[in-house]
C-alpha cells in the first residue's frame, strides 16, 4: 500500500510544476495569465492548476494548430489519449440552462448523469468551451484518489 | 451427548495425566498435538499430509521430517546451540519470543528444556476468512439457520470498483467450478469496444474472458477484495470461502491509459463505474451492492462533495454502495479550531515528505486568510514566511517560488474561494522543500475551520510553543467515508499476527476484538456519525492476483504471502492484507447476503438493519442509539441483519403489511390460515409472489358473511419468504409468510 502512498504524494504535489512560469516571491497571478471570471462557473483548486498549466502551453503555439500536451500536463492531470485526442475527466454541477447539445458540439463526452451532477470527459483543447457553456455552476476535474 | 461427555472426560484425564509435569510451559494446542503424536504415532505424522495443508495443524514437511510452526518464549539465549542441534529451525527472534520450526517427534523433550519457558505451536491462522465469517455470522446464513433457506447472494451483483484483478483467478468461478461469475468487465483504462452509455475504456463481456487474464501485474487488491465478498473457496477447499459465494461479479478496473499500470483514477471515473455496474444490474433485473475500498482527504469532509451528491442521486432501491472509512485513525490527518476575538490563530505543522499539502475549509460567509513559515530542518531557526493570503481574495491559483537563501526555494500554490459549491470558503495549499519544515498559521475571528493534510500524515506542534497537534477525529476520507447514502465501514482485529508461507511471524500489533488502529473515526465535518459499522479488516487472508511481479517469491509482497493452494494445475496464493478496504467488502457480503433476501432494499432500509443487528460486546461498550465515532453501530452481523431483513422489510415500500398474527402458524408448511377482518360475501383473489414481486399461485375464494378465516394451501411452494395479497379489486391486503419445510 506504501507504494500508493508514496505515488499519489509524488503525482499530487507535483502537479502544475513544469510548464509554468514563476516569480521569485511574488503572485503569479497578474495579467491574462489569471483564470477568466465568470459570473456563473466556478473551478476547484485542482481545475484551476489544470487550466493555467494548460494555458501555459497553449500560448506557446498558434490557436489553429492541434494542441498536443505536454507529458508533465498528462502525467500531473491524468489526461487520457483516445484517438489521438488528449481529454480530461471530472465532473460539472449544472441548472437547468444546460444545453446538452451545446457541450457535444465541443466534444464533451457526457457520461453519468447522477441528478445535477455529471461525469464528462472534455477535449483538453475545449475546456475553454466548457467554462463560458451555458448551465455550468461547477467544474472539478478529476484528483488522485488511493486504495484504502 | 451423553457418549460426547464420556468422551470429553477421559480426553482431559488423558491430557492432564501426560502433561501434569509441564502443562504450565505449553499450550493447550501443543499439548493437543503431543497427545495426538503419543496416541497415533507415526499415523498422525501420516495424517499430517493432509494436515499439512493446514486442516488441524500447521505443519510442514522437509527431508522427511515433519516440522510444527511454534512461538516460544525462552529464559536462556544460549540454548539455541541446544536447539539446533535437536533438529529446530529458528526464525525470528522478536526478544524473548522466537518463531521456530520443531519436528515434531522431538516436541516433547524440547518441552522438557529448562531455558524454555513457553511453547506455543501455531494455531492455523488459515482459517481467517473463517474466522471472518464466524464473527460476522455469515456461516449461519449460509446453513440457513432458523431461516426459510440458505443465503449466499444469488441472484445479486457485487460490483468491485479497483485495481488488480485476475479474472482467471478461481475465486470467480461459481461453487460448482464450471462457469466464471464475472459477469461484466469495465477496464476503464483499456483500449477497444465501449460500455455502451459511456464514452472510453473496454468492456469485456462474460462470453470474451478467456481471451483476458488480468488488468494489472503489479497489483492484486482487487483479487483480494473480490475474493472476500464473494469467492468460491474452491482452490482452498473452502477454507477461504468468501461473503457471497454464489453472487455475480461486475468489475470496474481503474487504470489510466497514459500511466500504463499504475493506479491512477479519480472521482469521475469512479463514479461512471458505480453508474456501470448499477445499469448492468437493472438490465438483468437484479439488485447491486458497490465496493469501494478508495478514498482521498481532498474535500470537504460534509457530504457536499460533487462526488457524494452523486452517489446519493445514483443510490437506491437495489442499489447500495458501501465505502471504506480510511486508515487514518492513527494519524492526527485532520486539525479544527474554533477562532473568536480572543482567540484568533491557528498554527500548525503538516508532517510530510519532500512535498505536502493541507486542504481547508471554512464556515459560509466566515472568510479566514494563512501564512506559510519556513523553518531550517537542522537547526529549527524560522528561515521565512510567505505573504498573507486570503480566502475573500478568490486567488484562482497562484505558484510562487520562495527564495529563503541562495541556493534555496519553497515551491508553493494555493487557491483560495470565498465561496466553494457548498458557499464554504476554501484554501487548498500545496508545497515542495527539501530542507525546511513548513508551518500553516490560519486567521479567523469567528468561525470554525476543518483542515485535512492531503498526504494522510499528521499535523505536529514541532514542538513550537502555541502550535497545535492535530486531532483522531473526523478522518474518514471522501469517497468511501462521507456520503449520506454511502454505508462506510470501519474496521476491528480479528487476528493480530500471523505465520506467513516462509515461516516468519508478522506481527500486525493492536488487540484481537478492539479497533483496528488504522480504522478512521467520524464523524463528518458536518457532525453525522461515521463510520456505520465495523467490520474484520487486519489480517485478513484472501487470494492474489496470480500475474502480480509483486506477489512472487523474494517480491516486495511476498512476505504477506500465506498459502498456497494448487487448482486446475496452477498454484495458487493467498496473503494477508489490512485495512479498512478489507472491511468493506466483509459488509458488502453481507448486504449481498441481504439482497437476496429482499432485493429492494434501500440504504436506509439496509442501514436500520445493520443497526438493529449489529453486535456490541465489552470492546464497542455501550452504543447509543445515535452511533460512535469509532464503531458506527457496532460490529458486522450477517445473520442477525439478514433476518432483521426478512422479519421488518416489505417487498414494496408501497405495501401496508398487516399485523404478523393475523396470520398463523407463521412460518408454515405452506398451509395456513388469515383472520378475516375485512371480506364477507364477496369473491376473492389470493395471490402469492415472492420476493422479487413475481406471481407464483393465485387462488380464488368465495368468503360467507360469517367466514372467519380464510385457508390457505400453498404446500407445493418450497421454503422461502413470500408476500400474499388478499384482494376482491378494491381493497387490497398484503400479508408477510414464511414457509418452511
Amino acid at each position: 500500500m506504501t507504494k500508493y502512498l508514496l505515488f499519489f504524494t509524488l503525482s499530487f504535489l507535483i502537479a502544475s510544476c513544469c510548464n509554468c512560469s514563476h516569480t521569485e516571491k511574488s503572485q503569479d497571478n497578474s495579467g491574462d495569465n489569471s483564470v477568466p471570471k465568470t459570473e456563473t462557473v466556478k473551478l476547484s483548486s485542482t481545475t484551476l492548476a489544470f487550466y493555467k498549466n494548460y494555458k501555459a502551453e497553449r500560448v506557446k503555439i498558434p490557436p489553429e494548430s492541434k494542441f498536443i500536451p505536454s507529458a508533465a500536463l498528462i502525467n500531473d492531470f491524468h489526461l487520457s489519449k483516445v484517438d489521438d485526442e488528449f481529454y480530461i475527466n471530472g465532473m460539472i454541477k449544472v441548472n437547468d440552462k444546460v444545453n446538452i447539445e451545446e457541450l457535444t458540439a465541443y466534444g464533451i463526452k457526457i457520461n453519468t448523469k447522477a441528478g445535477n451532477i455529471w461525469t464528462v470527459v472534455v477535449p483538453v483543447d475545449s475546456f475553454n468551451n466548457l467554462m463560458g457553456a451555458k448551465g455550468i455552476e461547477y467544474i472539478q476535474i478529476d484528483e488522485q484518489v488511493k486504495i484504502r | 451427548m451423553k457418549r460426547c461427555i464420556i468422551i470429553f472426560i477421559f480426553l482431559v484425564f488423558a491430557l492432564s495425566s501426560v502433561f501434569a509435569q509441564h502443562s504450565v510451559k505449553l499450550s493447550p494446542f501443543t499439548q493437543k498435538l503431543i497427545y495426538d503424536y503419543h496416541k497415533e504415532g507415526t499415523k498422525v505424522l501420516q495424517k499430517s499430509r493432509d494436515l499439512i495443508n493446514g486442516k488441524s495443524y500447521v505443519l510442514s514437511q522437509n527431508n522427511n521430517r515433519i516440522y510444527a510452526g511454534a512461538l516460544i518464549k525462552v529464559s536462556d539465549n544460549s540454548i539455541e546451540q541446544t536447539l539446533s542441534d535437536l533438529g529446530v529451525l529458528i526464525g525470528t527472534k522478536a526478544g524473548n519470543i522466537w518463531s521456530v520450526k520443531i519436528p515434531v517427534e522431538t516436541l516433547e523433550s524440547i518441552s522438557m528444556l529448562s531455558a524454555i519457558s513457553y511453547i506455543q505451536v501455531d494455531e492455523p491462522c488459515t482459517k481467517n476468512l473463517d474466522s471472518l465469517r464466524h464473527f460476522t455470522k455469515v456461516n449461519e446464513v449460509h446453513n440457513g439457520l432458523n431461516l426459510p433457506k440458505g443465503f449466499t447472494g444469488k441472484d445479486v451483483i457485487i460490483g468491485i470498483v479497483d485495481n488488480g484483478f485476475d479474472y482467471t483467478n478461481p475465486v470467480f468461478l461459481d461453487p460448482a467450478g464450471t462457469s466464471n461469475r464475472i459477469k461484466r468487465i469495465w477496464e476503464q483504462g483499456g483500449y477497444g469496444s465501449k460500455p455502451v452509455g459511456f464514452s472510453y475504456g473496454r468492456e469485456i463481456k462474460e462470453n470474451q474472458l478467456s481471451l483476458y487474464q488480468t488488468d494489472s501485474e503489479e497489483d492484486s487488491h482487487g483479487t483480494h477484495v473480490s475474493g472476500i465478498a464473494g469467492g468460491s473457496g474452491l482452490a482452498s477447499g473452502g477454507q477461504f470461502t468468501g461473503v457471497a459465494p454464489s453472487a455475480d461479479y461486475v468489475l470496474v478496473s481503474l487504470s489510466n491509459n497514459c500511466t500504463g499500470n499504475a493506479f491512477s483514477t479519480g472521482q469521475s471515473t469512479i463514479l461512471d463505474g458505480i453508474n456501470y455496474i448499477f445499469q448492468y444490474a437493472a438490465s438483468v433485473n437484479k439488485p447491486a451492492v458497490v465496493n469501494l475500498s478508495l478514498g482521498i482527504h481532498i474535500g470537504p469532509h460534509d457530504g457536499t462533495s460533487l462526488f457524494d451528491q452523486a452517489c446519493d442521486a445514483l443510490a437506491g432501491k437495489g442499489k447500495i454502495i458501501v465505502g471504506a472509512a480510511g486508515n487514518e485513525g492513527n494519524s492526527k490527518v485532520h486539525i479544527s479550531h474554533q477562532f473568536s476575538q480572543i482567540d484568533s490563530i491557528l498554527m500548525t505543522f503538516p508532517q510530510s515528505f519532500l512535498s505536502g499539502g493541507v486542504d481547508i475549509w471554512g464556515e459560509q460567509g466566515k472568510d479566514f486568510c494563512f501564512r506559510l513559515y519556513y523553518y531550517d530542518y537542522d537547526s529549527g531557526m524560522l528561515a521565512d514566511s510567505s505573504d498573507l493570503f486570503c480566502t475573500q481574495d478568490n486567488l484562482p491559483y497562484v505558484e510562487t517560488y520562495d527564495t529563503i537563501a541562495a541556493s534555496n526555494r519553497i515551491r508553493v500554490y494555493y487557491a483560495t474561494s470565498h465561496s466553494e459549491f457548498n458557499n464554504k470558503p476554501r484554501a487548498s495549499i500545496g508545497f515542495s522543500f527539501s530542507q525546511f519544515i513548513v508551518g500553516i498559521k490560519v486567521f479567523g475571528t469567528d468561525g470554525k475551520i476543518d483542515m485535512w493534510n492531503i498526504t494522510d500524515m499528521p499535523f505536529e506542534s514541532a514542538g513550537l510553543q502555541g502550535a497545535k497537534e492535530g486531532d483522531y477525529i473526523k478522518c474518514v476520507g471522501e469517497i468511501g467515508g462521507t456520503g449520506i447514502r454511502i454505508i462506510s465501514v470501519g474496521s476491528y482485529t480479528t487476528r493480530n499476527s500471523y505465520t506467513n508461507i516462509d515461516g516468519n511471524l508478522i506481527n500486525i500489533g493492536g488487540e484481537n476484538q478492539n479497533i483496528s488502529s488504522f480504522s478512521s473515526r467520524g464523524p463528518t465535518a458536518d457532525g453525522r456519525v461515521k463510520p456505520e459499522i465495523t467490520a474484520p479488516g487486519s489480517s485478513i487472508i484472501s487470494s492474489v492476483n496470480s500475474f502480480d511481479t509483486f506477489m512472487q517469491p523474494m517480491e516486495a509482497d511476498w512476505e504477506s504471502v500465506t498459502h498456497e493452494f494448487t487448482y486446475n494445475n496452477k498454484n495458487w496464493h493467498y496473503a494477508a492484507f489490512d485495512g479498512t478496504s478489507m472491511a468493506t467488502p466483509a459488509t458488502v457480503g453481507v448486504i449481498a447476503l441481504m439482497l437476496e433476501a429482499n432485493p429492494t432494499l434501500t440504504p436506509e432500509i439496509v442501514k436500520e438493519a445493520l443497526k438493529q443487528s449489529a453486535i456490541k460486546d465489552n470492546f464497542t461498550g455501550n452504543i447509543g442509539s445515535n452511533g460512535d465515532n469509532t464503531w458506527g453501530r457496532g460490529k458486522l452481523n450477517a445473520y442477525d441483519a439478514v433476518k432483521y431483513v426478512i422479519e421488518h422489510t416489505p417487498v414494496n415500500e408501497d405495501f401496508i403489511i398487516e399485523k404478523p398474527n393475523l396470520l398463523f402458524p407463521n412460518p408454515s408448511d405452506g398451509r395456513f390460515s388469515i383472520i378475516n377482518n375485512d371480506f364477507s360475501n364477496e369473491n376473492l383473489r389470493i395471490e402469492l409472489y415472492d420476493v422479487y414481486g413475481s406471481l407464483l399461485k393465485s387462488i380464488s375464494a368465495n368468503v360467507e358473511a360469517n367466514d372467519l378465516l380464510i385457508k390457505v394451501d400453498a404446500g407445493e411452494l418450497a421454503s422461502g419468504y413470500y408476500f400474499v395479497k388478499i384482494t376482491n379489486n378494491v381493497k387490497n391486503k398484503f400479508f408477510r409468510v414464511i414457509i418452511y419445510k
